[in-house]
C-alpha cells in the first residue's frame, strides 16, 4: 500500500491536486482512499459529488456512523471534519479522526491511500499524518510564489522532526502552476536545495475550475483535455516514484534570497 | 523535581470556594473538580459548591461552549447562587473557548465572574491573587468614609486552609470591641464582598497583596503585610498595627493574653524547657512558615534549621534534602510531608495547606491566646505519640 500525504500553502490546491490524482490512480485500477484532514471537509467533494458526513460528525454522534464513501470509480472517500471558524480545536480533531478510521481498519484494502492535510503543520494535530506509522511519504504541492515556498520549506521542517523517529520522508513537489507569474526555475531550484525534486507540474486551466463548480474532477470531466492528461502522468510517476529522503529546510532568509534571485 | 507550590486552579479554588453563596463551576476535565474538593473535604464535607463541565473530546473539538452555556443554566437551577465563578482549567484555555461570550448570553443577575486558571499559566499564588483581584467589580464604594468601630478585612486566607474558620473567628474576637473583621476573605458572602470597600484596614496576610493595592488606589483603604499571627507575638503584630492605623491602645488586652498564655502553657512548663533548642524544620505559604518560624524560635526557644517557602521554591525536593541533612527533630508541614516525617522518623505538625488526612471539628484555631496552646498541645502530643528516637521528649 502506498500512503501519501499532500500538504503545501492553504489554498494552493492540495484538495484540486487530491481529488484528481485519485481520480486518475483509479482509473488504473487501483483500489484508492482519499482522507481529508481539514476542518471545512471539502477534499471529496469532487469525487462523491456531494459534502459527506465526516467521521467527527460519527464520533460525537451527529451523523448516523458511517464514515466511509464511496466516489469516482469506488475511490474510497473520508473527511476528519472539525470545528466551526474560530472555535474548538481542530488540530485534536485531526488526531481524534485518525485514531477512529484507524481503529475501524477500513484503509487495509486500499492500494493507495492519499491524505489531504490542512496548510501548514501549525500544531501536533495537523502534523498526526506525519507521525504514528499513518503514511510513509510526502508530496508538496506549491507554485512559484514566495509564500507558497515559504509555507513548503515550513512543512520541510516537520517532516524532518518525524523523520528522525519514523518512517515519514519527502518524496517530491508538485508544481501548480497557476502563479500569474509562473517561473519553474524557482520551483526546480528550491526543490534541489531542500534535497527533492520536483515530479510534476500542472498547468493552469479555467476547465479545473469549471468541472469543480459541477463537483467533479477535471479528470472525470474533461477526460481528454491535456490537464487531466498531465493528473495521469502525475499520478504515474508518482505510482512509479522510489525516492524518498529527509529533507534540508532551508533558512527564512535563503528562502528570501533564493525567490529573489 | 517535585513541584512545591500547587496549579493555579487550586489558588483559584482556594481564594474563590470560601465565598459561601457563591458556586465555581470548573470548565474544566473531571479531575480538577475531584482534586480541589479532595482537598476541601475534609474541613466541611457538607460545603460542596463547586460543580464542572466535565470537558469532553467533542468539547474540544468542536469547542466547549456549548457544554458551559448548559453547565451554567443548571448550576443557576441546582444551586440558587449569588454569584457563579466560571473557572477555566488548562484544556478550554488552550482551546480558546470564548467564556466571555458565553457568559453575556446570560442576565447580569446573579453575577457571573469568569477566572482564568490554566494550570500551565501561573502557579496557586498567581491563581489566589487574579482571583481576589477578580471581585474588585463587585466591591460598592462605600457612603460613609469613617467607621466606628474600624472595620479590618483579611486577606489571604484559603477556604481550604488548615482550622481556618476557628482561626477567622479568633483573630475576629481578638479585635473586638475597639475593631471590628470586615470581609475575611475567603470566608465569607457575596454581600460582605460587596461590603469590602468600606472597611478601613487591609491585613494582608501573605497573599491578596494585589487586591490590597487596588483597594488602596480605588477606595483609599490602607493595607499591612502581615505573617500568620501565630503565637503571642502574632497577636502583638495585630494590636499593634490598631494602635498605629486607629490609636487604639491594646495594652490591657495583650497582658491579659499573656497571662491566659502563660498560665495554659504553665501547666506544661517542663515539656516546653525540652523543647528549647530542638531543632525543626517549617515548610509552608511565605505567611505561614515565616510566622511559625517566629513562633518556634522567639517564643518557643527552637531552632528553625530548615525553611522553606512552597511560592520561592523550585523544587521540593532541595528542602527535603536539606532536611534529611540537618538534626530535624520535629516538622511542620502540609500532609505532603508525611511521606517525609515517616521516613526520618519525626512527628508532623499540620500546618500548611493542604491538610487532608486530618479533621478539625473542635473549635480549636492555631491563633490567638487559645490556639497558641492548641498548637503546642499539637506539638507536644506530636513529640510523645512519637517514637523514633529523634522525636522523644525525653533524651
Amino acid at each position: 500500500m502506498k500512503r501519501i500525504c499532500i500538504y503545501g500553502k492553504g489554498g494552493i490546491g492540495k484538495s484540486t491536486t487530491v481529488s484528481n490524482l485519485a481520480a486518475a490512480m483509479a482509473e488504473l485500477g487501483l483500489r484508492v482512499a482519499v482522507v481529508g484532514c481539514d476542518p471545512k471537509a471539502d477534499s471529496t467533494r469532487n469525487l462523491t459529488g456531494k459534502r459527506i458526513p465526516t467521521v467527527l460528525d460519527a464520533v460525537c454522534g451527529r451523523s448516523a456512523g458511517e464514515i466511509a464513501f464511496h466516489g469516482y470509480r469506488g475511490i474510497l472517500c473520508m473527511e476528519s471534519g472539525g470545528p466551526e471558524p474560530g472555535t474548538g480545536c481542530a488540530g485534536r480533531g485531526i488526531i481524534a479522526a485518525m485514531q477512529e478510521i484507524r481503529s475501524r481498519g477500513l484503509l487495509e484494502d486500499r492500494d493507495v491511500v492519499l491524505y489531504d492535510v490542512l496548510g501548514d503543520v501549525v500544531c501536533g494535530g495537523f502534523s498526526m499524518p506525519l507521525r504514528e506509522n499513518i503514511a510513509d511519504e510526502v508530496y508538496l504541492v506549491t507554485t512559484s510564489d514566495f509564500m507558497a515556498l515559504y509555507a513548503a520549506n515550513n512543512i520541510c521542517r516537520g517532516i524532518c522532526k518525524y523523520a528522525e523517529t519514523g518512517q515519514i520522508r519527502l518524496a517530491g513537489i508538485i508544481h501548480n502552476g497557476r502563479s500569474s507569474v509562473d517561473n519553474d526555475q524557482l520551483v526546480e531550484r528550491f526543490a534541489l536545495k531542500v534535497g527533492t525534486r520536483v515530479v510534476g507540474k500542472i498547468p493552469m486551466s479555467p476547465l479545473i475550475g469549471k468541472s469543480e463548480m459541477e463537483r467533479h474532477t477535471v479528470v472525470e470531466q474533461w477526460p481528454q483535455d491535456q490537464v487531466s492528461n498531465s493528473f495521469r502522468r502525475l499520478a504515474k510517476r508518482i505510482l512509479e516514484n522510489e525516492d524518498r529522503g529527509i529533507p534540508h529546510p532551508l533558512s527564512d532568509e535563503e528562502v528570501e534570497s533564493l525567490c529573489r534571485s | 523535581m517535585r513541584t512545591a507550590d500547587g496549579c493555579k486552579l487550586f489558588g483559584v479554588h482556594q481564594a474563590l470556594a470560601g465565598i459561601k453563596d457563591g458556586v465555581i463551576l470548573f470548565h474544566s476535565v473531571v479531575g480538577c473538580n475531584f482534586g480541589s474538593m479532595a482537598f476541601h473535604l475534609p474541613h466541611d464535607m457538607r460545603d460542596i459548591r463547586q460543580t464542572c463541565t466535565v470537558i469532553s473530546d467533542s468539547d474540544v473539538v468542536f469547542s466547549g461552549e456549548a457544554s458551559l452555556e448548559r453547565a451554567i443554566r443548571h448550576t443557576l437551577e441546582q444551586f440558587s447562587p449569588s454569584v457563579v465563578f466560571v473557572v477555566t482549567g488548562c484544556v478550554s484555555e488552550m482551546v480558546g473557548d470564548d467564556i466571555r461570550s458565553v457568559l453575556s448570553r446570560f442576565p447580569s443577575s446573579p453575577p457571573l465572574l469568569y477566572v482564568e486558571a490554566a494550570g500551565f499559566r501561573g502557579s496557586l499564588l498567581q491563581g489566589y491573587e487574579a482571583s481576589l483581584l477578580a471581585l474588585l467589580p463587585l466591591m460598592e464604594p462605600p457612603r460613609k468614609k469613617q467607621q466606628n468601630p474600624p472595620r479590618i478585612n483579611l486577606l489571604g486566607l484559603g477556604s481550604s486552609d488548615y482550622r481556618m474558620e476557628e482561626d477567622i473567628q479568633t483573630l475576629g474576637a481578638l479585635m473586638e470591641p475597639q475593631a471590628e473583621l470586615g470581609t475575611a476573605f475567603s470566608s465569607c458572602t457575596l454581600s460582605e464582598v460587596r461590603a469590602a470597600a468600606s472597611a478601613s484596614l487591609n491585613l494582608v496576610v501573605g497573599r491578596g497583596i494585589q487586591l490590597a493595592r487596588e483597594m488602596e488606589k480605588r477606595f483609599g483603604i490602607p493595607y499591612e503585610e502581615i505573617d500568620y499571627p501565630y503565637g503571642v507575638l502574632g497577636s502583638q503584630e495585630i494590636f499593634h498595627l490598631l494602635q498605629k492605623h486607629f490609636g487604639i491602645s491594646c495594652g490591657e488586652k495583650l497582658t491579659l493574653l499573656k497571662e491566659r498564655a502563660a498560665n495554659q502553657a504553665g501547666r506544661i512548663y517542663p515539656y516546653l524547657q525540652a523543647l528549647y533548642g530542638r531543632p525543626a524544620a517549617v515548610i509552608g505559604s511565605e505567611a505561614r512558615s515565616r510566622g511559625m518560624k517566629r513562633f518556634l524560635e522567639e517564643e518557643l526557644g527552637m531552632v528553625v534549621v530548615a525553611m522553606a517557602c512552597r511560592e520561592k521554591l523550585s523544587d521540593l525536593e532541595l528542602f527535603y534534602q536539606q532536611v534529611r541533612q540537618s538534626e530535624t527533630a520535629l516538622l511542620f508541614g502540609s500532609s505532603f510531608e508525611q511521606d517525609l516525617a515517616e521516613e526520618l522518623g519525626i512527628p508532623l505538625i499540620r500546618c500548611d495547606y493542604p491538610v487532608f488526612d486530618q479533621v478539625c471539628i473542635t473549635p480549636s484555631p492555631y491563633v490567638g491566646t487559645d490556639g497558641t496552646a492548641y498548637l503546642l498541645e499539637s506539638i507536644v502530643n506530636g513529640i510523645m505519640g512519637n517514637r523514633g528516637p529523634k522525636g522523644a521528649l525525653y533524651q
